[in-house]
C-alpha cells in the first residue's frame, strides 16, 4: 500500500484557494493537478505545504491512458518530474481517454469495456508504471453514456485491469454515485462488487442534477446521497484516505470548511478545519 | 582631499588639479547626502509597527497612495455586496456597510449614495477625510514619511550648495584670470542638476514601509494575481488585501468584470493564460482535462529519453 | 505488446468518431444513446466556455452573463483547439463581424502584439519583447 497517512481527510489543491488550504491545521495530504504545475519549481504555496510535511499527490488528467493512440512521452516525463519534485507518495490518473484523431476533447471520456480496450489500457499503464518511481493509482470516471460494445460490467472491467497491472484504485464515490444513478442501478450494489482492498484513497465531490441526469461538476456542494455512500463505504472497508475535490464556483471559506467537516463526519475521520 | 578643500582660496592650484579634486568632492558630497537621506527615510526611531494586516486599505495606501486605497476598498465592498458598478466607471452604494467594513468603506458608501464616477471618489470630501486618517496612521507607524520628514530629506540636498559655491567661486576667479573654464562649467552644470533633483524629491514611503510591503508580499504569496485568488472564497477583507499588496493587477485577475466596469488602470502583468505558472483546468463533469500540454521539453521516446534524471525538467 | 496492432487502429477510429460527435458537430456513432451523447455535448460546451473565460477574462467579462451562451453558439460545431486558441478564434470572428466589445478588443490587441498566431498552429511568442515583459512580471 502506498505510504499515505491513515484515516485522514485531504482537499484538492487549487491555486485559487491556496490560502484557505494553507490554513487547514489538520491537513496531511492533498492533490495537485499535474498539468497545472509547470516544468519549473513548484509554486511557493505547494512548497510551503511540503515543508509542513503535507504530502502532495500529482493527479494527471491528460495522459489519455485509454486512448488508442500511443502515450506522449513528454506527458509521462512530466508526471515523473512532478512525482520527483514533490517527493510524492504516489501518482494518480484516470481510466479514460481525452484525445483521438487529432482532437482534444478537454474532458475525460469513458472507454469501451472490451478486451481490446483493456489491452490498450494495460499496455499504457505498464508503460507509465515502468517510468514512475512511485506507485500509480487509477480513477474510474463518471460517464453520462456507455459504449454499445461493452463486454464487461464496470466492476469486472476494473478487477481485470487492476489484476493485470497491479495498479491501485483511486475510488471516486461521487463517480460511483453518478454512474449508478445515470445507469439506473444501485450505487451500493456497485460498491459491493468493487475491489475495495485495492483502494489507496477516495475522492468525494459535488454535482448537480440536470434534465434527469446527475452531473459530477465539482462546482457544487457534495450532495447528501454521496456523503451517505461515503459513510457506507467507510463502514464496509475504511479507505486509507479521503479527499474532497472542488474545481470552481468556490463558496465562501466558512461554507467550504463546513463541507470538509461534513465529509470528515461522514467518513468518521478527524476534522481538519481551523 | 581634505587639504584641498581647506586650502581654501589660495588658488595656488593648477586647473587640472582643481578639476580632479572637485570631481572627487562632488561624489563625496553626494554620498554623504544619500546616506543622510537614507537615514532620514528610516523613519523616527521610536515609532512601532502598526497592525497593518488588519487594515487592507491602509496597506493599499502604503503601496499605491489614495487611488489604490480606494480601489482596495471598492474590491472589498464588491465582494461584501455593499457597492455595485454601473456603466462608465460609476459606482453606486448597495447594502449597508456592516461593522466589518472599514472607515474608508463607510465613507465610500456615503459618497456613492448617488452614483459617482470611481475616479472622483478620491477627491470627495467624506472619502478624503477617511484617506487622510489612513495616511496619518501610516505616518504614525513610521511607514509613510510625514511632510516634515520629507522636507528634511529634501533639505539634505543643501549640502550641494557650498559645493556649487566653491565651484562658482573658482569659475569666477579663473575667468577673471583668463584661464580656460569649459570643463569646470560642465562640472558645475552637473552639480546644479544634482542639487535640483535632491532638493525637490523625497520618497513617500519610508524604508520601514517598503520593508513591510515586501514582508506582506512574501507572507501572502497565495494572493499573487497569477494564482487568480477566488474572492468569494477568501471574503471581502482578503480581496482588499490582495489589491493592497499586489495593486490593480489583483483586481483584474480576480474580478475582471468589475475591474472593467471601474475602468481601473489596466495592468497586464499576471494576466492572461500563458503568462502564469498554472495551466487552466475548469471544473468538469468527471474531473477535467485541460490543454496546457506541459512538457519537460525533452520529449524523447519512452522513459529512458524523457526528462528522467534527478529532479527532472 | 499484448495485442495485435490492428484492433487498436479500429478502436482509434471509433474513439475519434465519438469525439467528433461530442465536440465537432458530427452524428453520434451507431449504437450510442443519442440523448445521452447530446447531454454530454452540452455539458462539454459549457465547460469549454468556462475554460476559455479563464484564459480570456476580458473577452468573457465583456459579455457578462451572456458569455456562455454566446461562446457555445459559436463553438458548437468547432472542434476545440485549446482554450487559448478557442478564445482567439472567437475574438477574431467577432472582430471580423464588427461585434468585438472594446474591452475584449484591447485584450485581443495585447495578445496579437505579444504572440504570433496564424490561426492554424499554436501561437508562438514574439521572442524579445516577451522576455522583457517576463522580467518585469517577476519584479512585481
Amino acid at each position: 500500500m502506498p505510504p499515505l497517512p491513515q484515516s485522514c481527510l485531504g482537499l484538492g489543491w487549487r491555486p485559487e484557494i491556496a490560502g484557505l488550504i494553507a490554513e487547514l491545521p489538520g491537513l496531511r495530504f492533498c492533490e495537485v493537478i499535474a498539468e497545472s504545475v509547470t516544468s519549473g519549481t513548484p509554486p511557493a504555496a505547494l512548497a510551503a505545504l511540503r515543508e509542513r510535511g503535507v504530502l502532495v499527490i500529482p493527479h494527471g488528467v491528460t495522459l489519455s491512458l485509454g486512448g488508442a493512440e500511443p502515450l506522449a512521452p513528454s506527458r509521462i516525463a512530466h508526471l515523473v518530474a512532478c512525482a520527483q519534485r514533490l517527493d510524492a507518495p504516489l501518482v494518480s490518473e484516470h481510466i479514460a481517454f481525452v484525445r483521438a484523431g487529432g482532437m482534444e476533447v478537454g474532458h475525460l471520456l469513458p472507454v469501451p469495456r472490451s478486451r481490446e480496450s483493456l489491452d490498450v489500457l494495460v499496455r499504457h499503464i505498464r508503460q507509465v508504471q515502468d517510468c514512475l518511481p512511485v506507485p500509480l493509482a487509477l480513477e474510474p470516471i463518471a460517464a453520462l453514456f456507455d459504449w454499445p460494445d461493452d463486454e464487461f460490467s464496470e466492476a469486472e472491467f476494473l478487477l481485470e485491469l487492476l489484476g493485470r497491472t497491479e495498479a491501485w484504485l483511486l475510488l471516486d464515490v461521487a463517480n460511483v454515485y453518478a454512474n449508478a444513478v445515470n445507469g439506473g442501478t444501485d450505487p451500493l450494489a456497485l460498491l459491493a462488487r468493487l475491489p475495495l482492498e485495492r483502494v489507496t484513497y477516495v475522492h468525494v465531490a459535488g454535482g448537480t442534477e440536470r434534465d434527469g441526469l446527475y452531473h459530477d461538476t465539482h462546482t457544487h456542494a457534495t450532495p447528501q446521497e454521496v456523503l451517505a455512500l461515503l459513510t457506507e463505504l467507510c463502514t464496509r472497508h475504511p479507505p486509507p484516505a479521503i479527499m474532497l475535490e472542488r474545481d470552481g464556483a468556490y463558496p465562501p471559506a466558512e461554507e467550504l470548511y463546513a463541507e470538509l467537516d461534513a465529509v470528515a463526519d461522514a467518513a468518521s475521520v478527524d476534522r481538519i478545519t481551523p | 582631499m581634505g587639504a584641498l578643500v581647506s586650502s581654501n582660496v589660495t588658488w595656488g592650484i593648477t586647473g587640472p588639479a582643481f578639476l580632479t579634486g572637485y570631481g572627487l568632492l562632488v561624489p563625496a558630497a553626494l554620498l554623504g547626502i544619500i546616506v543622510a537621506r537614507w537615514r532620514l527615510a528610516s523613519g523616527p526611531p521610536g515609532a512601532g509597527r502598526a497592525e497593518l494586516s488588519g487594515q487592507p486599505h491602509d496597506i493599499a495606501y502604503l503601496n499605491g497612495g489614495p487611488e489604490l486605497a480606494v480601489l482596495s476598498a471598492l474590491s472589498s465592498m464588491r465582494v461584501a455586496g455593499t457597492i455595485v458598478a454601473q456603466e462608465r466607471g460609476r459606482v453606486h452604494a448597495a447594502q449597508a456597510v456592516g461593522t466589518a467594513g472599514s472607515e474608508l468603506e463607510r465613507a465610500i458608501h456615503l459618497a456613492a449614495i448617488v452614483p459617482i464616477p470611481q475616479r472622483e471618489l478620491v477627491t470627495h470630501r467624506i472619502v478624503r477625510t477617511a484617506l487622510d486618517a489612513a495616511r496619518q496612521r501610516l505616518e504614525d507607524a513610521g511607514l509613510l514619511l510625514s511632510e516634515e520628514r520629507r522636507r528634511r530629506i529634501k533639505r539634505a540636498g543643501l549640502w550641494m550648495v557650498p559645493v556649487a559655491g566653491l565651484g562658482l567661486a573658482r569659475l569666477l576667479a579663473g575667468a577673471a584670470n583668463g584661464a580656460p573654464v569649459g570643463y569646470l562649467i560642465l562640472e558645475l552644470i552637473a552639480v546644479g542638476i544634482l542639487a535640483a533633483i535632491l532638493l525637490s524629491t523625497a520618497p513617500a514611503r519610508g524604508r520601514r514601509g517598503t520593508a513591510e510591503l515586501s514582508r506582506l508580499r512574501a507572507a501572502h504569496h497565495e494572493l499573487d494575481p497569477r494564482m487568480r485568488p477566488d474572492w468569494t472564497a477568501y471574503g471581502p477583507a482578503v480581496a482588499g488585501l490582495g489589491v493592497g499588496i499586489f495593486g490593480a493587477s489583483a483586481l483584474w485577475a480576480s474580478d475582471p468584470a468589475f475591474a472593467a466596469n471601474l475602468e481601473a488602470q489596466r495592468v497586464t502583468a499576471g494576466m492572461g493564460g500563458s503568462g502564469n505558472y498554472y495551466g487552466h483546468y475548469g471544473g468538469g463533469d468527471a474531473g477535467s482535462a485541460g490543454h496546457s500540454g506541459v512538457g519537460c521539453g525533452s520529449g524523447g521516446g519512452g522513459c529512458g529519453g524523457g526528462c528522467g534524471g534527478g529532479g527532472g525538467g | 505488446m499484448t495485442s495485435a496492432p490492428h484492433p487498436a487502429n479500429d478502436l482509434a477510429s471509433r474513439q475519434a468518431a465519438l469525439i467528433a460527435a461530442l465536440v465537432a458537430g458530427a452524428e453520434p456513432p451507431a449504437g450510442f444513446d443519442p440523448a445521452r451523447v447530446s447531454a454530454a455535448r452540452r455539458a462539454l460546451l459549457v465547460k469549454r466556455a468556462g475554460e476559455v473565460a479563464s484564459v480570456w477574462p476580458l473577452l468573457a467579462a465583456s459579455f457578462g452573463a451572456s458569455w456562455s451562451g454566446r461562446f457555445t453558439a459559436w463553438a458548437r460545431d468547432r472542434a476545440p483547439v485549446g482554450s487559448l486558441r478557442d478564445g482567439w478564434d472567437f475574438a477574431r470572428a467577432l472582430d471580423a463581424a464588427g461585434e468585438l466589445p472594446e474591452l475584449a478588443a484591447a485584450e485581443l490587441a495585447e495578445r496579437e502584439a505579444r504572440w504570433h498566431y496564424d490561426g492554424r498552429r499554436p501561437p508562438r511568442r514574439r521572442q524579445l519583447r516577451w522576455r522583457w515583459r517576463r522580467l518585469r512580471i517577476f519584479e512585481l
